[in-house]
């Protein structure tokens, strides 16, 4: 992996982090030979957007919980 | 050195507002730690605050809809603290924000525990067996079972130090600066890099779902 691939990676690593918007679609159309590692990272994005959405969700009820 | 990795790359470019210096300056983790592990009474109440709101949230989240109709996320935490303190002696701290992994794990373990007993409480009887069993947490349903369970195994695979980071950060939210702090870095933007790059390496192993 060059160094300019591996940087492009790493700032959609960021904002995957950041749970900062990612124009995903737009990544595979303009960086067609990186669509692989894209889309893996989309994959992990779900997971992280998953884990931020629960946290952001109210606040669990005191007794036993109910959703 | 400035790593060659680094090299071209805008500077902090999402720093976070939550950079600024909080209210009440943090007393490092390793020190706590060494203060409760001498039986300081305050200094287990300091860790337990510290990640009790980020521990509650992810076990919410964690605990099949079974299981939270019989035992609630503030309890399964709560006890799951006082155990991890009640041997506390014994834990080793690698200096790396181990602690938080340690107690998300005796969590973890805890919310298992529950998820059986949940399987196992008359009420489920008269479900088919498949329900009872497969009841998803909330994760899962968000997720898919399957996606959790490569990100579980590919989290698994990385080194303990960037696990941990990833784990702070991606499941339990904390900042950037937090992290540094719990794991000795040198700054936020060092946790950010470190996270970055952890992130790039799972995901090659996520290919499964692609």
């Amino acid at each position: 992996m060059n160094e300019r691939t591996n940087d492009t990676l790493l700032e959609i690593a960021e904002a995957l982090a950041d749970g900062a918007p990612v124009d995903w679609e737009g990544l595979e159309r303009r960086q067609p030979a990186l669509a692989e590692e894209v889309a893996r990272l989309r994959a992990l994005a779900d997971v992280a957007a998953a884990y931020r959405e629960l946290r952001e969700s109210p606040e669990p009820e005191t007794g036993h919980d109910k959703d | 050195m400035p790593g060659e990795r680094e090299r071209g790359r805008r500077p902090a470019a999402r720093s976070e507002p939550a950079e600024e210096p909080p209210p009440n300056p943090l007393e490092s983790t390793a020190r706590l730690l060494v203060r409760a592990q001498s039986g300081d009474q305050n200094a287990r109440e300091k860790l337990a605050g510290r990640y009790l709101a980020a521990l509650r949230r992810w076990a919410h989240g964690r605990l099949p809809q079974s299981a939270r109709d019989l035992v609630d996320t503030d309890d399964i935490v709560q006890s799951a603290l006082y155990r991890a303190f009640s041997r506390i002696e014994r834990f080793e701290d690698r200096g790396s924000g181990a602690f938080l992994a340690y107690l998300r794990q005796i969590v973890l373990n805890q919310i298992r525990d529950e998820a059986r007993r949940a399987r196992r409480r008359p009420a489920h009887e008269g479900l088919p067996e498949d329900l009872s069993r497969d009841d998803p947490s909330p994760l899962e349903n968000l997720i898919g079972r399957e996606k959790l369970m490569i990100y579980e195994r590919e989290m698994n695979h990385l080194p303990p130090t960037q696990r941990e980071a990833m784990i702070m950060r991606l499941e339990l939210g904390l900042r950037y600066r937090e992290i540094a702090e719990a794991m000795g870095l040198v700054s936020g933007n060092a946790a950010r890099m470190l996270i970055a790059r952890g992130i790039v390496r799972l995901s090659e192993g996520m290919r499964d779902l692609t």
